[in-house]
């Protein structure tokens, strides 16, 4: 991750790229082709690229942006759309059923600290309002840490450094996971201002917010560990279905 | 600590209090003892007012915010063991001839300052003339009780062993530096109008803190660990001088 202006994105900017995050690249070993032999041969024909606009995010540059009629989401790697193209993301395909256009403010392997800091860094800089947030909490035990221009996503998850896991670990015992929690959600309302209405994403169930609309493991992506491309199609019309109703 | 209204605040909103984290009239009392005849704070009273948010000034509706000064940080600028007219906010702004409105709160960490600042900012519209920020020791965080409005606020002062194994860890980790760079970039990009840092000497800072002042210790306040009468006067002669210049 980096500072890209107002905004922390991936580590590159204004770039096309073949991995991203646990996607390597390449279609991981050791799966059962037979058994996926579907998966198989959709990602072996159809190369997964990572197309990063100028502020590191996998979506079109601001200016590009039909700010009159839009939806911002925010999230991590399932947000971001690791391991399928762009275009079977949930981000993607929820605004082409709203007929709308989106901002994905997603960062891989990212924390509450990010998610934070882009969302305030949105409604401080860009004054024209979403139609609507959507927010996939990250797990509250992921954080960053800074040196010089390097932004280091850190996790129980692939974290190995015993110093920071024990950080994670007390971090937890001394509630400060869920207090960075409890101010978030605060801040997100001072900042949307019940400007525009806020929905939730849950990559899991039981995370962080108990009415999210869920993802449904329906399939793998290509890095076979996030939600694949039938998973985010359903997510959208999920998605889409709970805002028709909660309006 | 509590939650009031969009802020964080002092848990006595409305109340006049005695007492502020280590200063009160009992250790006033003890520390008399210790002090030549003549120490100013023999005999004075010292009362902690806190308007509805828990913060120590007047009310957000009664501040000229055609023409004022946000001051925020931690214990140094809510004023503990000092008069209010003694503290360096109160000062400066007597100086500049305006308002001020002051969120500090004593105990608290970078994350209390960036809430209320994120809250400032994105309730009140009327911009402030500048912002000075004292920045508190990053080592600091709060912990929200679960089934309590209550805020804890937590630091090298506290004696339960899991928040100083915390400290330590955050800090040898660079994780409590951390935090404080993200919280430095917000600021910065969700503050439009100047912004005037104060630290404290030999304080960690993350880099690149712009135009700051450094709060010298010439004299001691009644509680006899914050920074007296004199040091609160001599910053807020900087702080105006510099304020007029921007």
């Amino acid at each position: 991750m980096k500072f890209h202006g107002n905004f922390i994105g991936e580590n590159y900017s204004n770039c096309v790229r073949n991995n991203n995050g646990t996607d390597t690249g390449y279609l991981p070993i050791g799966i059962d082709i037979q058994k996926f032999a579907e998966w198989n041969e959709f990602f072996n024909k159809n190369p997964v690229t990572y197309s990063y606009n100028k502020f590191g995010h996998r979506c079109k540059n601001l200016e590009d942006i039909d700010l009159s009629n839009y939806v911002l989401f925010t999230g991590c790697s399932h947000t971001l759309g690791c391991g399928i193209p762009i275009s079977a993301t949930y981000p993607y395909s929820t605004s082409k059923l709203l007929q709308c256009d989106y901002y994905n403010l997603a960062v891989t392997a990212s924390g509450i600290d990010i998610l934070i800091f882009n969302l305030v860094s949105w409604f401080a800089t860009v004054t024209s309002t979403p139609r609507a947030v959507v927010i996939q909490f990250p797990s509250p035990d992921r954080f960053a840490t800074i040196s010089g221009d390097r932004i280091r996503p850190r996790g129980p998850s692939w974290d190995t450094d015993l110093s920071i896991l024990n950080s994670i670990v007390l971090r937890d015992i001394c509630g400060i996971a869920d207090t960075t929690v409890t101010l978030a959600k605060k801040m997100i309302k001072l900042i949307t201002q019940d400007k525009c209405p806020i929905y939730s994403v849950g990559a899991f169930k039981g995370v962080i917010e108990p009415d999210s609309v869920l993802f449904s493991e329906l399939d793998k992506a290509k890095d076979f560990l996030h939600y694949g491309i039938k998973s985010n199609n359903q997510l959208s019309q999920d998605l889409v279905k709970y805002m028709s109703a909660s309006t | 600590m509590k939650f009031h209204g969009n802020f964080i605040g002092n848990d006595d909103a409305e109340k006049i209090l005695l007492n502020s984290g280590g200063d009160g009239p009992d250790r006033c009392t003890n520390d008399a003892l210790t002090q030549p005849d003549d120490w100013y704070y023999k005999n004075v009273l010292i009362d902690y007012r806190h308007n509805k948010f828990g913060h120590r000034c007047k009310n957000l509706e009664d501040i000229n915010l055609s023409n004022y000064i946000l001051f925020t940080g931690c214990s140094h600028t809510e004023g503990v063991g000092l008069e209010l007219e003694r503290s360096y906010s109160y000062l400066t702004s007597e100086l500049l001839q305006c308002d001020y409105y002051n969120l500090a709160l004593g105990g608290t960490g970078i994350d209390v300052l960036l809430f209320n600042l994120v809250a400032w900012f994105s309730t009140v519209k009327q911009l402030p003339r500048a912002v000075v920020i004292q920045w508190p020791d990053e080592s600091r965080f709060i912990s929200v009780e679960y089934s309590s409005p209550n805020i804890v606020p937590i630091g090298t002062w506290s004696d339960d062993k899991k928040f100083t194994a915390s400290i330590a860890a955050d800090s040898m980790n660079g994780i409590a530096a951390s935090r404080a760079i993200l919280a430095k970039k917000l600021i910065e990009i969700i503050i439009p109008c100047p912004i005037h840092y104060v630290v404290i000497k030999s304080q960690k800072l993350p880099d690149g803190l712009g135009s700051k002042s450094t709060f010298l210790k010439v004299d001691l306040a009644r509680d006899l660990a914050h920074f007296g009468i004199k040091s609160n006067e001599s910053l807020a002669d900087e702080l105006a001088t510099v304020i007029k210049t921007i």
